[in-house]
């Protein structure tokens, strides 16, 4: 058994299920959605295939501010995707992201992917990899217990900065 | 390298500095109301409260005879949106693909 901290969300999407799955499975379609606000990602070489990784490079404001590498470990269309994901620098090699101290290095994620009628529900299990146990537990602390952990308990906090 | 934000993670890697960083998020208080809720010494809670300074998350202000320790936003916005960011990674992203789904339906052109 393992004890590795574990982050799982289930969502259902109003969209057919092979549309879903080639938004995720198609790196253009992608990049449309998959940076975080504001950004936008720029895949620099690889490719979305079993195997292969993916190098690219997430961009805010015109400048770089990420970069990650993907590497594709089982793609099962219309069913399921897992890839592990890694900060890298801009030379494409693992490192520990500067914006994120203590942050594990490289995450699993697993995503399955199930039609509902004219819907399709997905799950999506995110895991620390080869993580020293001070990012196990940063990870932990921050995502796998969302209810008691304590991004939760910000709201007083945001009370205070809005203050 | 980004040092304070180092020292911000490292003050708030430790669960007893983050329940005293909420509770000062209520108000200021003195180091020996904060010292209350724990089961710890006085010493253990001033050094906690050290880190705290340190990394520039609280602030410790002279009144009279006492000192009361409050928070110090700044030093919490950059931790705090980095973690945001996390916290929001998924549930974010799931809300976008939703829009893209939305926009690109067949019920619409496809995007070029």
């Amino acid at each position: 058994m393992s004890n590795t901290p574990e982050f799982i969300i289930t969502r259902r999407f109003t969209a057919p299920l092979e549309r879903v799955f080639a938004a995720w499975a198609d790196p253009g379609q992608m990049a449309q959605w998959s940076g975080p606000k504001g950004a936008r990602t720029v895949v620099l070489s690889g490719e979305v295939a079993e195997g292969a990784t993916l190098f690219a490079r997430g961009e805010r404001d015109g400048e770089a501010y990420v970069h990650t590498l993907t590497r594709y470990i089982e793609i099962v269309p219309a069913r399921r995707i897992v890839w592990e994901q890694s900060f890298a620098d801009e030379h494409g090699n693992k490192t520990e992201p500067a914006f994120a101290p203590g942050w594990p290095v490289t995450l699993l994620t697993e995503v399955d992917f199930e039609a509902n009628g004219d819907e399709t529900v997905i799950t999506l299990r995110w895991q620390p990899v080869d993580a020293t146990p001070e990012q196990e537990k940063m990870f932990a602390d921050n995502l796998a217990s969302m209810n008691g952990g304590w991004s939760g308990s910000f709201d007083k906090l945001d009370e205070f900065l809005a203050a | 390298m980004n040092e304070p934000l180092d020292k911000a993670f490292a003050a708030l890697s430790d669960s007893t500095r983050r329940a005293i960083l909420m509770r000062l998020a209520e108000g200021e208080a003195s180091a020996s109301a904060l010292a209350e809720p724990f089961t710890m010494s006085q010493p253990a809670v001033s050094r906690h409260l050290k880190v705290l300074e340190d990394a520039g998350l609280i602030e410790t202000e002279r009144v009279g005879q006492s000192r009361v320790r409050r928070l110090r936003p700044q030093g919490l916005v950059a931790a705090r949106s980095f973690i945001e960011d996390m916290a929001r990674y998924w549930p974010d992203r799931f809300d976008r693909l939703q829009r893209f789904l939305d926009e690109t339906s067949d019920s619409k052109d496809p995007a070029p």
